[in-house]
């Protein structure tokens, strides 16, 4: 695993603007970067990343069937007690998922080490499945990179073939679905990748319908509509379920059949109470990190660095790192009220000045490829940048 | 190979830039839909102007007409008061349908041209007279216009006359969604995403 310069495609930007990429620079900082790409061997991608998210993956599922079947373990995932049987019932009925990805670090010869699943609201899905593809595609074209180059990344192709699977499934229920699609307003990064997702779902031959989450509205019967009062029967929201299941619609959640993308049972998967669950259920696992809920702090020895989660954080928000009982690094932000967990520390690798992250994606129960993501500081944040990665040898 | 063996790179192009496809000109409405990703409809007002304008026999014509009412019952805009829909569509062109709300009556519908005859896959979605800012313009359930090609010949989305209308209803209130995230903005003005 090397950090490789590379001169960037001279015309990257007019191309970003063609293909609506609109947010590879934001607050006025670089964040889609091609000045250097990360280098892989293939051994390293399928021994060391492929067949572990794919366990890992395994292992989440039989955390969620676990979980759902016995309110104590429920009652640690922080989410809304009235809400549980939507959740459970979501699992029972085999909602069907799209996808997810699994953040690890990874330094290209000890095992990638889990630090969470974002099963939920997964974003650089565009990067990934497309323009990082794209990158590859015209520096190969363009002689800059070896044609023997290639690149772990088949999220598009995973995702459009998932996509027309779950319109078959749909199908039974209704005919002629239309799928929406929503996100919060004011975010062109959501925004990005909502539309990427409704052009994957064009290519599955999907009617597709978008809506932002606030314009949602409901009628008498407590359907939810869309702002051109459509009832929403099929629904991708790029919205957190533990935001849901909290706020005044999340009432209506179950009174009508709807379809939701990801489904409810995700909410507790993207619930860091699944990383000391993993650690209960599979002690030791080489890719998992030790991992205590925040009432076993007799576990949280002063021999090792922890990391303190809010059960509900999101890109790094509120995350302490915690060194012989002292706080030491903190991130501001509002969450954590919901409850914590503490995860052993197992620092990010470092390449030339930059911490690095992998990001592991999932479509169907299959490992689909990977994002590669740099800071300047060890937990890694919104402002983090994308850097595209190839696989030789 | 690890990666996507093919992508359709212009089903992501969101600007096509002419300097790099230099213009073509050509006639032929075919060409032109297909180019701008539209398909052809025939709009007839009624049975009789079906059978007229469309190659479809006068049965067959009666089964659209049938699957064009039950179509607009389904997914017409809902309105609370008569008042309320005669302000988007004209005075009298509303009615009470049976849940109590008030829908447009349908002007028409429309035939997708490739058809000669009555297929029970393809939709014959009605169309209404909307009063726009600009006149009156023929507009589909969810407020798609038809643009006129000619005679009764219009040209819609493509895909159209394959995929059903979203059923429609009245909304009481909006905005249940969301509040979390418009409250919890204000911890960070960097935040740029509610995914992770």
């Amino acid at each position: 695993m090397f950090r490789i310069p590379i001169k960037e495609r001279d015309d990257w930007k007019m191309l970003a603007e063609e293909y609506g990429f609109h947010f590879h620079t934001m607050h006025g900082e670089r964040y889609w970067d091609e000045s250097a790409y990360y280098q892989f061997t293939l051994a390293q991608i399928e021994h060391d990343l492929e067949a572990p998210s794919e366990d890992i993956h395994q292992m989440c599922l039989h955390v969620v069937d676990k979980v759902i079947k016995d309110e104590n373990l429920m009652q640690r995932f922080g989410l809304p007690a009235k809400h549980w049987d939507f959740i459970a019932q979501s699992w029972q009925a085999k909602a069907p998922s799209l996808y997810s990805r699994l953040d690890f670090a990874y330094d290209g010869k000890s095992p990638a080490k889990l630090y969470e699943n974002n099963a939920d609201t997964p974003t650089s899905l565009y990067e990934t499945g497309f323009w990082q593809w794209l990158w590859l595609e015209q520096n190969v074209n363009q002689g800059r990179l070896s044609i023997d180059c290639d690149q772990f990344n088949s999220l598009q192709e995973k995702l459009i073939a998932r996509l027309r699977q779950i319109l078959q499934i749909e199908q039974t229920k209704r005919a002629g679905q239309t799928l929406h699609f929503a996100c919060c307003k004011g975010s062109i990064e959501d925004r990005g990748t909502v539309q990427y997702l409704e052009d994957c779902a064009a290519e599955a031959g999907i009617a597709t319908e978008f809506v932002y989450v606030e314009d949602i509205g409901r009628d008498l019967a407590g359907q939810l509509t869309d702002s051109k009062n459509q009832v929403i029967t099929w629904i991708f929201k790029l919205y957190p379920w533990e935001f849901m299941l909290n706020e005044s619609f999340g009432d209506l959640l179950g009174r009508h059949p709807v379809s939701f993308i990801e489904p409810p049972w995700k909410s507790l998967l993207s619930n860091k109470a699944l990383l000391p669950m993993l650690w209960r259920e599979f002690p030791d696992h080489p890719n998992l990190l030790p991992a205590y809920f925040g009432d076993e702090i007799h576990n949280v020895t002063s021999e090792s660095t922890w990391v303190k989660k809010p059960l509900f954080s999101r890109e790094g928000a509120n995350v302490s790192i915690i060194q012989s009982g002292n706080t030491v690094v903190e991130t501001d932000g509002p969450y954590g009220q919901e409850g914590h967990i503490y995860q052993q520390a197992h620092m990010l690798p470092k390449f030339d000045n930059s911490y690095t992250l992998i990001g592991s994606w999932l479509v169907n129960d299959q490992a689909a490829g990977i994002s590669v993501r740099e800071d300047s500081s060890p937990i890694t944040q919104d402002m983090s940048r994308y850097l595209p990665h190839v696989i030789r040898g | 190979m690890k990666r996507t063996k093919k992508i359709n790179t212009s089903r992501f192009l969101k600007r096509s830039n002419l300097r790099r496809a230099p213009l073509v000109l050509f006639a032929g409405a075919f060409i032109y839909s297909t180019f701008f990703n539209e398909e052809e409809v025939t709009y007839v007002e009624n049975v009789d102007d079906c059978m007229a304008d469309t190659s479809l026999s006068q049965q067959d014509c009666e089964m659209a007409y049938k699957n064009a009412l039950a179509e607009s019952e389904k997914t017409a805009p809902k309105f609370d008061t008569q008042a309320r829909c005669e302000q988007d569509f004209r005075e009298d062109g509303c009615y009470e349908s049976d849940n109590g709300t008030f829908i447009p009556m349908m002007s028409g519908f429309m035939i997708g041209s490739a058809l000669n005859r009555y297929d029970r896959n393809r939709y014959y979605h009605p169309a209404y007279s909307y009063l726009s800012s600009y006149g009156t313009q023929k507009v589909m359930s969810d407020g798609t216009p038809l643009n006129r090609a000619g005679g009764s010949r219009y040209t819609v989305p493509r895909g159209t006359t394959e995929t059903s209308k979203p059923r429609s209803t009245s909304t009481i209130s909006r905005g249940g969604f969301g509040q979390i995230a418009s409250r919890n903005a204000s911890y960070s003005s960097s935040r740029s995403s509610w995914g992770g």
